[in-house]
C-alpha cells in the first residue's frame, strides 16, 4: 500500500477526514496565539545593536590612541615611554608585558594597544618609508580577517612585518593598514567589542587604576 | 496525497512565512490557522488531552525562534513538527512523573481519553475527531508516521526528518499502521455495510 493514491472505501474517508480543513473549535485560539507571537517574538536586531557598540568602542579607542600620538610627537609622555619609543624600533609584541612592565598608560582606553600607533611617523598620513614596498597584501589579509573570522589568517611572516613597520599590536597594525590602503575605520574592523567591553566597566568607576601598569599589560598580552 | 492537505499548499504559505519571520503577526495569523489544527491533531496522537497545552508552547517556540529561521515553507512545516513532536514528548515525560508508574500512565491516558470520548462519541465527535482517534489506536510509531505523512501532509523525507527515523522506516511503519486500519473493525464494518456482503 502506498500514498501515490487516496487509499479507496471506507479508508479513504477516514484518512481525508482526519485531514479534513480546519474546523471553528481548532481555530478559536487564534487571538491567543498571535498574542503569543507578538510577545514572543524577537527580532534579529542584535547584529546590529553589537555594531553599534562596536562604533562608539572605537570611537573611544580613536581618541585615546590620538591622544597618546599627540602626547608622543610633542614629547609629553613619561620619560621610559619617550625612550622607549625613540629607542626601539621593534617592540616585541609577544614579550611586551614582562618587557616593559611599568609602562604606564595615558588612558585606560587605549590599553588595547601595546604600542604606539606607529613609531616612525605617528602622525603621518603617508604611507611609511621604512619599507621598500608597503605589504599591500599583508594589509589587505590583516584587514580581511579582522572585518570576517572565516577569512584566511594572516600569516606569521606577514603579522611580523606588519608588527615591525605599524609599531606592533592589533590596534597599530590596523590603523597603519588602515593609511596604507587609504580605508576609512568602519566598525567591523574595529577589534572584537568583546574585549573593551569587558575592560571598560572595570576602569572607568576606578580612575585609579589608570596609575596602574599592571592592569595595561594584562591586556596587552591578549594582543 | 495532495487531497489531504487542502488549503496546505506550500507556495500560498511562502509569502506569510516570509512576513512573519520579519515580526508581522497577521501573516503569522495565517500560518497558525493552515497548520494548527493538523498540529492539533498530530500531538492528539502524540500526547492525547494534552494537546491543546501542548499546541500552544509549540507555536509560543516557533513564535520565539522564527526571526533565524531560514528555509522553504516546506522546510518551515518540517520545522514545526519536529518542535510539536519534541513539546508532545516532553510533555509525556512530565505525565510519567506525575504518575507513579512511569510507564502505564501515558497508555492509562489515551485509553481514559478514548473511553470518555466513546460515551462522548454520540453527542459531540465528528468524523474529523473519530478518525483521529482511531489512527491514535494504533502503535505509536504508525500512528505518528500516519498522521505526519496523511494529516500534515509531509513528505517521506519530511516525516523521517520529523521522526529522526530514515526514509525507509516511515514508508513500512506508515503502509502497516494504514494496513492496520484498514482491518480495523470499525472500518470494515463500514465497509461491509456499504458493500452490503458483510456477515
Amino acid at each position: 500500500m502506498d500514498l501515490e493514491g487516496p487509499p479507496e472505501g471506507r479508508l479513504g474517508e477516514l484518512l481525508s477526514a482526519a485531514a479534513a480543513p480546519g474546523r471553528p473549535h481548532e481555530l478559536a485560539a487564534e487571538d491567543a496565539a498571535v498574542a503569543g507571537f507578538r510577545a514572543a517574538y524577537r527580532p534579529a536586531v542584535r547584529h546590529r545593536r553589537r555594531r553599534l557598540f562596536a562604533l562608539a568602542v572605537a570611537g573611544v579607542a580613536a581618541v585615546s590612541i590620538g591622544g597618546t600620538a599627540f602626547a608622543a610627537t610633542t614629547g609629553h609622555l613619561p620619560a621610559p615611554v619617550q625612550a622607549w619609543l625613540g629607542g626601539e624600533e621593534t617592540p616585541p609584541v609577544h614579550t611586551s608585558p614582562t618587557a616593559t612592565p611599568d609602562r604606564p598608560r595615558t588612558t585606560p582606553g587605549a590599553s588595547t594597544a601595546p604600542g604606539p600607533p606607529s613609531t616612525p611617523t605617528p602622525t603621518s598620513t603617508s604611507t611609511p618609508t621604512s619599507a621598500a614596498v608597503p605589504p599591500v597584501e599583508a594589509c589587505q589579509a590583516f584587514l580581511a580577517f579582522r572585518a570576517d573570522p572565516h577569512a584566511p589568517p594572516v600569516t606569521g611572516e606577514q603579522r611580523k612585518e606588519l608588527n615591525r613597520l605599524s609599531g606592533g599590536g592589533e590596534k597599530a597594525i590596523q590603523e597603519y593598514c588602515n593609511r596604507l590602503l587609504g580605508v576609512a575605520p568602519t566598525p567591523t574592523m574595529t577589534p572584537t567589542p568583546e574585549e573593551p567591553a569587558h575592560e571598560e566597566p572595570a576602569t572607568t568607576p576606578t580612575p585609579e587604576k589608570k596609575a596602574k601598569p599592571s592592569h595595561a599589560n594584562k591586556q596587552s598580552g591578549l594582543v | 496525497m495532495t487531497a489531504s492537505v487542502q488549503g496546505l499548499r506550500d507556495e500560498d504559505l511562502a509569502d506569510a512565512l516570509a512576513a512573519a519571520i520579519e515580526g508581522d503577526s497577521a501573516s503569522f495569523a495565517v500560518l497558525w490557522r493552515c497548520l494548527h489544527p493538523f498540529v492539533l491533531r498530530y500531538l492528539r496522537v502524540v500526547c492525547g488531552d494534552a494537546a491543546e497545552d501542548v499546541a500552544s508552547e509549540t507555536w509560543l517556540q516557533v513564535s520565539r525562534d522564527l526571526s533565524r529561521f531560514r528555509g522553504t515553507a516546506t522546510a518551515f512545516r518540517v520545522w514545526l513538527f519536529r518542535i510539536a513532536r519534541h513539546r508532545g514528548i516532553d510533555e509525556n515525560r512530565r505525565a510519567w512523573r506525575r504518575h507513579e508508574e512511569p510507564h502505564d500512565a501515558v497508555d492509562q491516558l489515551r485509553t481514559a481519553l478514548t473511553e470518555r470520548d466513546v460515551a462522548a462519541d454520540v453527542v459531540e465527535l465528528d468524523e474529523t475527531d473519530r478518525a483521529v482517534r482511531l489512527i491514535a489506536t494504533l502503535p505509536r510509531e504508525q500512528a505518528e508516521a500516519v498522521m505526519l505523512r496523511v494529516v500534515a501532509g509531509l513528505d517521506v523525507a519530511g516525516t523521517a526528518r520529523v521522526l529522526g527515523k530514515r526514509s525507509g522506516a516511515v514508508r513500512i511503519a506508515t503502509m502497516r499502521g494504514l494496513r492496520r486500519l484498514a482491518e480495523h473493525p470499525e472500518v470494515r464494518a463500514h465497509t461491509d455495510e456499504e458493500d452490503e456482503d458483510g456477515p
